[in-house]
């Protein structure tokens, strides 16, 4: 067995090792978002986050301010193209 | 993905203090060895600046998988970037997501600490790999399984070592309700690992010396 063959099988198994707790775990729980797993496992209150609701579709969803996450990531991508651009001409 | 989603109050003061002087210590750590090494050209920068974003815009996503999840790229972050680089991006990352309202302001300390856990260990682990194994993608995948494993101990610890302001539950209650967002938390990182793995041995493919040691293809 060559080296790549033993470590797909090495990722392979312990992927399926995660992937099968972590159904175990959805299935004992139920559907339920981050948040809401944090705070059963903390007992909090929904008082007790400060995090923005967010908005979403087909069920993905933005966390957080939708207009401060398109700003900041324009923000990051103009910045990111720039250098790009700068480092072509370098 | 490994992400304390508390709120502002959670902690007391003491350990928010805490853990924002931790991080400070790993930032200013992490600035003083790229002064003293080798200089950072435009490439490693522009990549740098590409990979703040992809985090950035990935880690807001909550998706529909297990309930609702998030992923953050970190070991991809590690194994392109290298822990100094990542240590930064991570700051940036959690400092701006707050900053839109994902996370509270006093766990920027705690959560880039988790980060950067999982960006050094995603990072320690593809190199060490590198004499064991050959396929750039499971090297990836093992070692995005492997950091992101450390990254939710190390939020765990973090969470029972600070405990939570207003909770009534022993450590042994909270311990057991955190390891059911653990056990989630592992099948996601299989997600995040078949991504981070398919986007290495791309790389590897086509940018060969984009990765640590510039590797040949």
């Amino acid at each position: 067995m060559n080296d790549r063959t033993k470590g797909i099988l090495i990722f392979g198994g312990i992927a399926l090792l995660f992937l099968a707790i972590g159904i175990l775990a959805f299935l004992a729980t139920g559907p339920m978002g981050i948040e809401e797993r944090f705070t059963r496992a903390t007992s909090q209150g929904s008082d007790g986050s400060s995090e923005e609701e967010g908005v979403g579709m087909f069920g993905f969803g933005i966390e957080g301010s939708v207009i401060g996450y398109v700003i900041m990531l324009i923000i990051l991508a103009a910045a990111a193209i720039f250098l790009w651009r700068r480092s072509r001409k370098l | 993905m490994a992400h304390i989603h508390l709120g502002d109050g959670s902690f007391t003061l003491f350990w928010v203090v805490f853990w924002w002087i931790v991080m400070v210590v790993i930032v200013a750590s992490a600035l003083a060895w790229l002064r003293r090494g080798p200089a950072i050209n435009n490439r490693r920068l522009t990549l740098a600046a590409f990979c703040t974003a992809a985090a950035f815009a990935v880690f807001q996503v909550e998706i529909p998988l297990f309930g609702g999840v998030h992923l953050n790229l970190t070991p991809l972050i590690g194994i392109l970037t290298g822990p100094a680089i990542g240590t930064l991006i991570a700051l940036i990352v959690n400092i701006l997501s707050a900053a839109i309202g994902h996370g509270g302001w006093g766990l920027i300390g705690a959560n880039t600490v988790v980060n950067i856990i999982e960006i050094t260990s995603a990072y320690g682990i593809y190199r060490v790999l590198g004499s064991l194994l050959q396929g750039p993608f499971s090297r990836a995948g093992i070692a995005t399984l492997g950091a992101l494993t450390l990254g939710n101990g190390a939020m765990v610890a973090i969470i029972l070592i600070s405990g939570i302001q207003g909770v009534t539950q022993t450590a042994a209650q909270i311990l057991s309700g955190l390891a059911i967002l653990v056990a989630i938390n592992l099948g996601v990182a299989v997600v995040e690992a078949l991504i981070t793995g398919s986007i290495v041995q791309y790389i590897r493919k086509v940018h060969p010396e984009m990765l640590p040691g510039g590797e040949k293809a």
